[in-house]
């Protein structure tokens, strides 16, 4: 707190001085002299609703809500609420009937409906004028990646609930007593990642002197970062869910030769029992359950397989120690991992609502109170950490009626919790948030292996989840999705389609039961059947 | 003219018992079954919530010509058709044996039906959770069971070709018992008198089921087979969508499945219903087809 004050002053100050001109100009911040009603509404989690339970009223009642109104003079009030599973098809019924609220979250693809249907308020002019020097910075951070989702025809449309990107990497987690224990090391080319699968599947790593572990872990619909293929066939450079350029134009990264090669790869591995030759049938739940139980060497995924399903697994094995490593290149050049955009959720303003700029007013005032590097931070509105979750409420950010993310917070949680230990830089404890990654840190070193999440995630080496991350960013081993915007009219038509045949296509071929060569007549199939269309259209989009 | 009026005002006044107690379900059948075909306008606008059915653009034929356009459009009406008559000739006939063999026994009679239609109230999604249980490739009893009998892999759950097989043998356990309720009860009607003569007469059990309980509860199958006729582009997308995985698709993808992943999930209401209107209209000339049929062969119909 003692940090804090200086702070406050010189802002205190900075205001005074600029007040005279600021009268003039609009204060993104000012109070409403009379009340603004806005209604909005809101997907309930799990952990939400056993809040609701302890306290009903808490949704309005809560020190984001109790600011709104004492600062802003802003009331928001809920016209309705759904199960966070049910959100988006209620959001579809609302939107189909017209019926909705002055603000309100949607995804992508809805945002596209409603800008289509007229629906949606012009946000430029507020934004421009209303958009706090703050907010404008994490704009910045986010490089404007999540703002230019949410422009349609150079208008903004929405405003982005900003996660940040570079979250999307994918990586390998790997057993490293195994690899130890089999005396390997560490894989750094496509040739020495098949060896060591080889070496997991037969070499029995797990000493129990059965035949009972599988290098590679996989789910049946397995297109996917976690648990899926892409660690592999990203490292081949093959991105089977992005859009790549070439010789000027874009091109679907799921008709390229290295998908090909990488399918080729993997028909290999399932033909030699190195692949899960059961993964046809699989769910994330029940591959979990076999990383958990020691049968799995190495699977894909990213950053938040640190808490999930990596603790349970050290929980089951004290000896099991899972890293994060890079994904690996078979050419020599360096491997680089696909970015999409910084948002998958974003804020519509109702053309019909009267006062668009308290939004933003809440759009800032979030931005003011969470992100650990603002300098309004305070950590009471993120959540009281020593709150007992059974009894008492906490997880205050979830209580905001708007949201948005510091992109880079969990690198940036990752870089203190790296200059504290390796450069013994004490400065790192003052921000809240990497401090309690510290403790969490210190706790596992000192033995508590419930703390291995912790660890697992941000812990002060590149074989940290979020460690690796800033080993890809330090060494430039990102590449973008050459399209981010929402689904064009025909990709909603015939994706169902072209999943349908992609999904086929790669399962036979994997499990033997088509030819590598039945690929090129999938890319006449996919162009054939709206994949052509797709492309023009993306194309159109980008110019 | 003036005497007719009179004449139905006459026969109204003295009727009208008869017209109040017809009125809730004339209403009903108003409010259900005809006000909602002013949203199969939908399928020919370009829909626009902000401004409602009636002001959005007239588009014509567009999602029509849209779902034709797709490829996978005679693939879903192949996999639609094929489950269904598949589903009609081998569990049509089952449920008619099963009730014409339980009219023969004598005891245990009410035990055994109870049996058999008790699967009829497990919940499609418990249903499907039990044939993936069961069926499961390492652990699954049923698997194990069709292994040692010579089956090439543990992989039922997956193979394309066994997907139809699962959806009805699966279907015929669930509604078996059900379904025979409505035999049985027609067999109840049967003169015990006619059994007897035909006994006199020397008839043994198969001739009497031939010539005495058939020709009984004909007009009832007659009917029962028109409606399934009727229905048969109707596959329900639920246990389907629940069977569904990567390597099936190629069978397993049908119309109601297909609409509810575009249709619903992608919020394309016009498209969606253009594709519920050609379902339904393909329906309706199957039924008047069969009807027609079944009138000429059986003297027995609908309408």
């Amino acid at each position: 707190m003692k940090k804090l004050l200086p702070i406050v002053l010189a802002a205190a100050l900075a205001l005074g001085a600029f007040m005279p001109m600021l009268a003039e100009a609009t204060d993104p911040m000012a109070k409403y002299a009379e009340t603004v009603k806005l209604t909005t509404a809101k997907s309930i989690g799990d952990s939400l609703q056993s809040f609701i339970d302890k306290k009903p009223d808490v949704l309005t009642d809560n020190i984001w809500f109790n600011d709104y109104r004492n600062l802003f003079n802003i009331d928001v009030a809920y016209s309705w609420t759904a199960p966070s599973a049910q959100y988006r098809e209620k959001m579809n019924t609302q939107i189909a009937a017209n019926d909705l609220p002055d603000f309100f979250q949607v995804d992508a693809s809805q945002l596209k409906m409603l800008v289509e249907y007229g629906a949606a308020a012009d946000l430029t002019d507020v934004f421009a004028k209303y958009a706090s020097p703050f907010t404008n910075e994490m704009m910045e951070a986010d490089m404007r990646v999540g703002l230019g989702q949410s422009t349609f025809g150079g208008k903004l449309m929405a405003l982005p609930s900003v996660g940040g990107n570079r979250d999307g990497s994918v990586f390998w987690w790997i057993r490293y007593d195994w690899l130890e224990k089999l005396e390997l090391k560490e894989p750094e080319t496509f040739g020495e990642m098949l060896e060591t699968l080889y070496a997991f599947t037969n070499n029995d790593p797990d000493g129990n002197g059965k035949d009972d572990t599988v290098g590679l872990g996989m789910v049946k619909e397995f297109i996917t970062d976690t648990f899926g293929i892409n660690a592999l066939s990203e490292g081949l450079g093959a991105y089977i869910t992005g859009w790549v350029g070439k010789d000027g134009a874009v091109e679907a990264g799921t008709i390229q030769p290295e998908v090909k090669k990488a399918l080729e790869t993997l028909a290999k591995l399932y033909a030699d029992g190195v692949l899960d030759r059961e993964f046809i049938v699989k769910d994330s739940s029940k591959v979990a359950e076999e990383v958990v139980s020691g049968k799995i060497g190495m699977f894909s995924g990213g950053h938040a397989q640190a808490f999930w399903p990596l603790q349970d697994a050290k929980n089951a094995n004290l000896d099991s120690n899972w890293r994060a490593i890079s994904i690996v290149s078979d050419n020599g050049e360096k491997p680089k991992t696909m970015l999409d955009g910084s948002a998958s959720n974003f804020y519509a303003v109702n053309v019909d609502c009267e006062d668009p700029e308290a939004v933003v007013k809440l759009y800032n005032y979030y931005y003011a109170k969470d992100p650990a590097l603002s300098p309004d931070f305070d950590f009471h509105y993120h959540g009281r950490l020593d709150a007992d979750p059974e009894s008492e409420i906490t997880e205050y950010y979830n209580w905001a009626a708007i949201a948005s993310w510091y992109p880079m917070q969990n690198l940036f949680i990752h870089r203190g919790v790296d200059s504290y230990f390796n450069d013994g830089d004490e400065s790192a404890l003052e921000n809240y948030w990497i401090m309690d990654n510290i403790n969490g840190n210190q706790k596992y070193m000192d033995g508590d292996t419930s703390y291995w999440s912790t660890f697992g995630w941000s812990g002060p080496s590149d074989y940290s989840g979020e460690g690796r991350i800033d080993y890809y960013d330090k060494n430039g081993m990102f590449i973008q999705n050459a399209y981010i915007g929402a689904a064009t009219d025909s990709m909603t038509l015939y994706n169902v389609t072209l999943e349908q045949l992609r999904l086929e296509t790669f399962t036979k071929i994997i499990t033997g039961e088509s030819s590598i060569d039945e690929f090129d007549n999938y890319i006449a199939q996919w162009k054939k059947l709206g994949g052509d269309t797709i492309t023009q259209e993306v194309n159109d989009a980008l110019k | 003219m003036p005497g007719t009026r009179a004449f139905l005002r006459r026969w109204a006044r003295h009727n009208w018992q008869l017209y109040a107690l017809a009125l809730p379900s004339l209403a009903c059948v108003l409010l259900f079954s005809y006000a909602p075909m002013y949203g199969v306008l939908l399928a020919f606008k370009n829909f626009n919530p902000r401004v409602g059915i009636m002001g959005s653009q007239w588009v014509g034929m567009k999602y029509f010509r849209q779902f034709f356009s797709t490829s996978i459009v005679w693939t879903t009406i192949k996999n639609t058709v094929i489950l269904s008559l598949y589903s009609l000739v081998a569990s049509f006939p089952v449920p008619i044996i099963f009730a014409l063999l339980l009219n023969q026994v004598k005891r245990g009679k009410r035990f055994i039906q109870t049996i058999t239609y008790a699967p009829n109230f497990i919940s499609t999604v418990v249903l499907v959770s039990m044939i993936v249980l069961f069926l499961a490739p390492s652990s699954g009893f049923l698997t194990k069971a069709l292994l040692s009998m010579g089956m090439r892999d543990a992989l039922v759950l997956v193979r394309p070709e066994y997907f139809r097989t699962l959806y009805i043998v699966s279907g015929i356990w669930q509604s078996m018992g059900f379904s025979a309720i409505l035999y049985i009860a027609a067999l109840t009607g049967v003169n015990p008198e006619l059994h007897e003569s035909a006994m006199i007469d020397g008839a043994d059990i198969v001739r009497r089921i031939w010539h005495i309980d058939i020709p009984a509860i004909l007009p009832t199958i007659v009917i029962m087979l028109i409606l399934a006729i009727g229905g048969i582009l109707s596959v329900g997308y639920e246990k389907v969508y629940l069977m569904q995985n990567g390597m099936n698709l190629s069978v397993s993808e049908v119309i109601s499945t297909y609409v509810f992943k575009t249709g619903i999930q992608n919020a394309q209401y016009s498209f969606a219903t253009a594709v519920g209107i050609f379902n339904s209209v393909v329906n309706l000339l199957l039924l008047v087809a069969a009807n027609s049929a079944a009138r000429r062969a059986a003297q027995t119909s609908l309408f």
